[in-house]
């Protein structure tokens, strides 16, 4: 990692460059298959299965210039609203904010980043991502950055915080059929509202788990915060993961249980911690404005994503590895509000989902027919707060 | 970037058009590692997940490269 400097130009510039080679694949396999013709069938077998290799290589180098595309143009939205923005460039990130709190740089830049990724914020996410886990480790690493502010995170040193998760309601439900029904029974994320809601059957349960709370780095009672943000970005537990897994385990879901998860923004974080969790049974997850992780989810884990290309949260996830989502919906919705996260609320996927659920792409219609096969089977829900202990 | 692409066909034998095939092979193989040298900043594991796809894409077209074509 020599170059810490992110162009957006950059990207777009390679992005392009990856177009025109896909381009130039593209036009040498057209050439190939012509060519087999004049060759004996031995010679046509041979050039056709080569051609047919190096289509897939096309396609996949075409993947990840869409990816770029999207990317940079997130980037560069965002860059606009922070140049409109006094105090907040990278010094000011740096020498001002952080200085008097006394955090380290990386570990603020990085939240920054999660909020707002530009040219600026997402280099020093480059810089926290190597910074904090070549640094740190675990939940006490974590712990150990909001520690220095001298906080009230009681986990500073190697403990975790304690959490509580408490029953906020319990009621007899259905579960979902589509996406838009899966997507509104997302908790809101407000301060002392729930953040976790499970609907189990006997033998399954489907959880919904929601978004970034807090932004606060100070490690304050909401383990949905930035924190927990952070620690879910380079692959370490993080305090609303915790959270979600004691939820589940005080709703009675076991390892035998067939799991769905649904998660927006952060909870789609977490829901990827546990669908690469071996002991428990995630069958399938559904990311709303979500990163993809580097991680990734457990081997057979289906997981579809529904991305708004102007929602920048989900463009964290840069050019996912592959293994990433098996069906991702995208669209760019219009937003009047000059808001840079407008298109990251939940309550404008909801849109999104109702296009999923109309779609008549044969990988939605799967992914439909897997995720909501038991419809309207009866249910029993609960919806959980998570605090840390004070 | 791969001008030659268009060049000199389709007026040639099988031996000659597999021949220039695989060298243009040769040529996008090499655009590969060139492209994955040049990946720009970005964030760190898509950075790297990117310039490992280019760097397969190279070797899964040199590969083919020598069938089209054997050097000997």
């Amino acid at each position: 990692m020599s170059n810490l400097t992110v162009s957006t130009e950059a990207v777009t510039q390679f992005a392009r460059r990856l177009d025109e080679f896909a381009n130039d694949i593209d036009a040498w396999v057209v050439r190939a298959r012509i060519i087999s013709t004049l060759g004996d069938p031995a010679q046509r077998h041979r050039l056709e299965a080569v051609s047919d290799d190096c289509a897939r290589v096309s396609d996949h180098i075409r993947a990840d210039a869409l990816s770029a595309h999207r990317a940079a143009d997130s980037y560069a939205a965002n860059e606009s609203w922070w140049a409109g923005t006094p105090g907040l460039d990278a010094e000011g990130l740096g020498a001002t904010a952080l200085g008097a709190l006394g955090l380290g740089a990386p570990a603020l830049a990085g939240a920054a980043a999660f909020l707002a990724p530009s040219r600026l914020t997402v280099s020093a996410l480059r810089l926290s991502a190597s910074g904090i886990s070549g640094a740190l480790s675990g939940v006490a690493g974590i712990a150990g950055i909001a520690g220095i502010a001298g906080a009230a995170f009681r986990a500073a040193g190697a403990t975790p915080a304690a959490l509580s998760a408490r029953p906020v309601s319990r009621s007899d439900c259905l579960l979902p059929e589509s996406f838009a029904a899966a997507v509104a029974r997302i908790p809101a994320a407000a301060p002392h509202a729930p953040q976790v809601r499970i609907e189990k059957t006997p033998g399954a349960a489907f959880v919904y788990i929601g978004g970034t709370v807090s932004g606060s780095l100070l490690g304050g009672p909401e383990p949905w915060d930035m924190t927990s943000n952070i620690a879910a970005m380079v692959g370490q537990v993080s305090d609303s993961e915790r959270g979600a897994r004691a939820a589940l385990s005080a709703a009675g879901v076991t390892n035998a249980d067939r799991i769905v998860v649904v998660g927006h923004s952060q909870g789609g974080l977490v829901a990827q911690r546990l669908a690469a969790d071996p002991q428990l049974r995630v069958s399938d997850v559904v990311l709303v404005g979500s990163p993809q992780t580097p991680s990734g989810v457990a081997p057979g884990v289906h997981v579809v994503a529904l991305e708004n290309r102007n929602d920048p949260i989900p463009a964290l996830g840069g050019m996912a590895p592959e293994g990433r989502a098996d069906v991702t919906v995208a669209r760019t919705p219009q937003i009047a509000s000059g808001e840079p996260l407008a298109a990251h609320h939940a309550s404008v996927y909801r849109d999104l989902a109702v296009e999923a659920d109309a779609s008549r792409h044969p990988a939605l219609i799967n992914a439909r027919r897997e995720i909501f096969g038991t419809e309207n089977a009866a249910c029993q829900a609960s919806e959980w707060r998570v605090d840390r202990a004070r | 970037m791969f001008p030659s692409i268009v060049r000199g066909f389709p007026d040639a034998s099988w031996e000659a058009s597999a021949r220039q095939l695989g060298e243009q092979l040769h040529d996008l193989a090499r655009c590969a590692n060139t492209l994955a040298a040049d990946n720009p900043g970005w964030i760190a594991p898509s950075q790297i997940a990117v310039a490992r796809r280019l760097a397969e894409a190279a070797a899964v077209l040199q590969s083919h490269a020598e069938q089209v074509v054997p050097r000997t």
